[in-house]
C-alpha cells in the first residue's frame, strides 16, 4: 500500500511541476498551427539547410518549456515536416535550459561549467541529428501521415498559416477561440496521455526505490556514478529549473560533475513520454537505434568530463538530498495518516506551481467538455466576413512570429520580476532569516526548515539578480553564499537529527550569524 | 500507422516499450540496490581529516605535506600524484573558503583566491620541482600574512562556542 502511495504522491507533484510549462508549450504549438503554419515552421527549424540544428537546438534554448511541454510542440514540427535531425535536436535541447534556468545555472559553481555542459548538449544534439538524418533520408516526404498530428484534426495545411478550406476560414476572434479550443483538446489528447506517461516514470521511481535511496549514489570519484545517473535519469522527469537547483545541489556537495551532466542531458531533456513519441512516430526499431546512441553520447560525453571539471578543492560532503525526490516520500514505517500524504506530495511547490495548476484543471475540464460535445477548432471557421476600410488583414505569420518572439521578450522580462534586485532580496531575506532563526532557536522544527529552505532559494535570488543587473556577482560574493547554503545545511542536518538536540541546533545558527553578516555586507554599496 | 523507413543493418532489434522499462528498472536496481537504507537524519557529512583550522593551521599543513613529498621522493617514491600531493592540492583550494570563513575583508581575501586559483592549475601541470615548491612558499607566506590579520578576538568562531574545524561540527 505504501509503495503505491508512495508512487501517486510522486506522479502527482510530476502534474504540477509539469502544469506550467506544458501550458505553455501548448500555447507554442498553438501558435505553430494557426498562425505561423507548416512552411515558416519548416523555416524556423532550419529547413533543408546545414543549420537546421543548431538552429532547432538555439530556438529549444529560448522557449521556456519542459520534457513534457515539448509534446504538442513536436506533433506540429512532425506535422509541419520538419528534419527529423531537427525534430530530435528541439525534442533534447528544449527541455534543458530556458532563459531563467540558464541564469539560475549561471551563478552555481564556476560559469564555465554550465557553458561547457550547454556546449556539450550543442555537440550531442548535432551529432545523433546527423545521425538521424543521414540514416532517413527520405523521411522529411512523405510520412507526416494524417495519423502522426494529435488530433488528427484540421488546421491549416496549405503552408501559409491562413487557415483557409472549403468550410471557411479562421481569422480574428474566431482564430483566438480556435487557438484556446486547440489546447484544450490536446490537453486531454495525445500529449497529455504522454504527459501521464511520463510523470509515470516518476511514479515507478518512487515505488521501485526505497526512501533516501540515491544520497550517496554520485559521489565525486566513483567511477560508476556517471553510469548509475545515466540509468535513472531514463525514467526522470524534472523541469528545466528542478534539475539546475539539482546540480546546483551536486556542486555543492562535490558529486561527480559525469552524474550532473547525465542528469541533465537525460533526466531533463527526455522522459518515457518522449521514448513513447518517438517510437510512435519512427518504430520501435529506430527509436531503439536512436535511444541507444543518445546512451552512449551521454555516457561518453560524462565520463570525459568527469574528472576535468572537478573543482581544485572540492570536498566530497559523503551524501545529498538532492535526489530524494526520485525515491519513495516516506520512509519505511512511517504511519501514513491523510496529513502525512498531503504534507508530503504539496510540500515542494510554490505559488507559481499552483497557479499553473490551476489554470491546467480548468484548461482540461474545459478539453474534456469539447471533446465530449464535439467541438473542435472547426467550429470557428467563418465563410463571409464584412469588411471595412480598415479592416486589413494582417498575414498569420507576421502575428505568430510576433507572439512568439512576444514570448521569449516576456521570459526575459520574466526573469527580472523572478530574480528581484539586490535590494529587494535584501529586504525580504531579512524577513525570511529572523523566521528560520526564531523558529530554530524556539525548536519549532517545521518552521525552521520551511523558512532555511526559503532562504537557501532567496540566496540563489540574490546572486542570479545581481548578476542580471549587473553582469557579475564577484568571487566574494560567489564565495560567502556557499558558505551561507553550506551552513544553512548543516542547520538543516541539526534540525532532521534523530534524536533532536537543540543545543546542537543553537550551535549551528550561531556559526552561521556571522557568514550571514559578511554575505550581506559583501552586497552593500561601497 | 507505419514505422520509421530508417532500419539500418546495425539498428538494435525492436523490443517493446515494456521490455524496455523492465530493464531499465533492472539495471537501476542491480547498480543503485533495492534494500532498505538508512534514514536521511542519521547519516553525517563527512570532513576530509586535512582539513585546516584556519590560515595559519592550512600554511602549517602545506609545510608538512611539502616536507612528507619531498621525503618521499627521496626515498625513491612518488612526488607528484602521491597521497601527501593529494592533499596538499586540497589544501591550496580550501584555503579561499577558509578565508572566507574569517573576518578578513574582501581586498584580503581576494590575492588569497586569485594565488589558489594559479596555484591550482600550477600544480596540475608542472612537475614537482623547485619551482613549484618556491610557488607554494610563496602561497604559505601569503597564507600567514593574512592569517595574522585576524586577532583571535576579530574571529567569532573561537569564542561562539563553535568549534573553529568544521571536522568537529556534526
Amino acid at each position: 500500500m505504501m509503495i503505491l502511495i508512495g508512487g501517486l504522491v510522486r506522479v502527482f507533484q510530476g502534474l504540477v511541476m509539469a502544469a506550467p510549462t506544458l501550458l505553455t508549450g501548448l500555447f507554442i504549438a498553438a501558435i505553430l498551427r494557426y498562425y505561423v503554419g507548416p512552411a515558416l515552421t519548416r523555416r524556423l527549424f532550419g529547413g533543408d539547410s546545414l543549420r537546421a540544428l543548431p538552429q532547432s537546438w538555439l530556438i529549444g534554448m529560448l522557449l521556456p518549456v519542459c520534457s513534457i511541454g515539448v509534446f504538442p510542440i513536436l506533433f506540429e514540427l512532425r506535422r509541419a515536416k520538419v528534419r527529423a535531425g531537427a525534430i530530435s535536436a528541439f525534442a533534447l535541447s528544449a527541455p534543458l535550459f530556458n532563459p531563467l534556468s540558464l541564469l539560475y545555472g549561471l551563478t552555481l559553481s564556476r560559469p564555465v561549467v554550465i557553458i561547457s555542459f550547454a556546449l556539450a548538449s550543442l555537440a550531442m544534439v548535432t551529432i545523433l541529428g546527423l545521425l538521424w538524418d543521414r540514416f532517413s533520408p527520405s523521411q522529411r516526404d512523405d510520412e507526416a501521415e494524417e495519423g502522426s498530428t494529435p488530433t488528427g484534426d484540421l488546421g491549416d495545411l496549405s503552408g501559409s498559416g491562413m487557415a483557409a478550406s472549403n468550410d471557411g476560414e479562421l481569422i480574428g476572434l474566431g482564430r483566438m477561440l480556435a487557438l484556446v479550443t486547440f489546447m484544450a483538446r490536446e490537453l486531454v489528447g495525445e500529449s497529455g496521455k504522454l504527459a501521464l506517461i511520463a510523470v509515470g516514470g516518476l511514479g515507478l521511481l518512487g515505488a521501485v526505490l526505497p526512501y533516501s535511496a540515491l544520497q550517496s549514489s554520485f559521489e565525486m570519484h566513483d567511477p560508476l556514478a556517471p553510469a548509475r545517473m545515466t540509468t535513472l535519469a531514463i525514467p526522470v522527469y524534472a523541469t528545466p529549473m528542478t534539475a539546475m537547483s539539482q546540480l546546483g545541489m551536486m556542486f555543492v556537495h562535490s558529486n561527480s560533475p559525469g552524474a550532473a551532466l547525465a542528469l541533465l542531458l537525460l533526466g531533463t531533456g527526455l522522459n518515457l513520454g518522449t521514448l513513447v513519441w518517438f517510437t510512435r512516430q519512427y518504430g520501435s526499431r529506430a527509436t531503439a537505434t536512436w535511444f541507444g546512441s543518445l546512451v552512449i553520447l551521454v555516457l561518453a560525453a560524462s565520463y570525459a568530463i568527469d574528472r576535468p571539471l572537478v573543482l581544485p578543492g572540492a570536498e566530497p560532503a559523503g551524501h545529498t538530498h538532492a535526489f530524494d525526490n526520485y525515491a519513495a516520500p516516506f520512509p519505511s514505517g512511517t504511519r501514513l495518516a491523510l496529513t502525512t500524504i498531503r504534507e508530503a506530495a504539496v510540500k515542494p511547490f510554490h505559488l507559481f506551481e499552483w497557479v499553473g495548476a490551476g489554470l491546467g484543471v480548468l484548461l482540461a475540464v474545459l478539453g474534456a467538455t469539447l471533446t465530449i460535445s464535439g467541438i473542435s477548432e472547426r467550429s470557428f471557421r467563418r465563410s463571409t466576413r464584412p469588411k471595412s476600410a480598415l479592416d486589413r488583414d494582417i498575414p498569420p505569420s507576421v502575428l505568430g512570429l510576433t507572439l512568439i518572439l512576444g514570448l521569449i521578450a516576456l521570459s526575459v522580462v520574466g526573469c527580472y520580476a523572478y530574480y528581484p534586485s539586490p535590494s529587494e532580496c535584501l529586504e525580504e531575506l531579512t524577513i525570511i532569516r529572523t523566521e528560520a532563526f526564531s523558529s530554530a532557536r524556539a525548536g519549532n522544527v517545521d518552521q525552521a526548515l520551511l523558512w532555511v529552505e526559503r532562504f537557501e532559494d532567496w540566496s540563489r535570488k540574490l546572486e542570479v539578480g545581481t548578476f542580471l543587473r549587473h553582469w557579475e556577482v564577484r568571487p566574494y560574493q560567489r564565495m560567502q553564499g556557499y558558505l551561507v547554503r553550506k551552513k544553512l545545511e548543516l542547520l538543516e542536518h541539526e534540525l532532521e537529527h534523530d534524536p533532536y538536540e537543540q543545543e546542537e541546533v543553537n550551535k549551528a545558527v550561531t556559526a552561521l550569524l556571522d557568514t550571514d553578516r559578511r554575505w550581506r555586507m559583501s552586497y552593500s554599496p561601497k | 500507422m507505419s514505422p520509421h523507413p530508417w532500419s539500418p543493418a546495425w539498428a538494435i532489434p525492436s523490443i517493446p516499450i515494456r521490455q524496455w522499462a523492465c530493464l531499465c528498472l533492472a539495471c537501476l536496481n542491480l547498480t543503485i540496490g533495492c534494500g532498505r537504507t538508512p534514514p536521511a537524519e542519521t547519516v553525517e557529512h563527512s570532513i576530509p581529516q586535512h582539513w585546516p583550522a584556519d590560515l595559519i593551521d592550512a600554511s602549517r599543513k602545506l609545510e608538512q605535506f611539502t616536507a612528507a613529498i619531498d621525503a618521499a621522493q627521496a626515498q625513491g617514491g612518488k612526488g607528484k600524484g602521491s597521497d601527501d600531493f593529494r592533499r596538499l592540492q586540497d589544501v591550496v583550494g580550501w584555503a579561499p573558503e577558509i578565508a572566507a570563513d574569517s573576518p578578513l575583508a574582501e581586498s584580503d581575501w581576494v590575492p588569497i583566491h586569485e594565488s589558489s586559483e594559479k596555484l591550482s592549475a600550477k600544480l596540475r601541470g608542472m612537475a614537482w620541482d623547485a619551482g613549484a615548491k618556491a610557488a607554494i612558499e610563496a602561497f604559505r607566506k601569503l597564507l600567514i600574512e593574512k592569517g595574522e590579520l585576524i586577532t583571535p578576538k576579530d574571529n567569532p568562531t573561537d569564542t561562539s562556542g563553535v568549534d573553529a574545524n568544521p571536522s568537529d561540527a556534526r
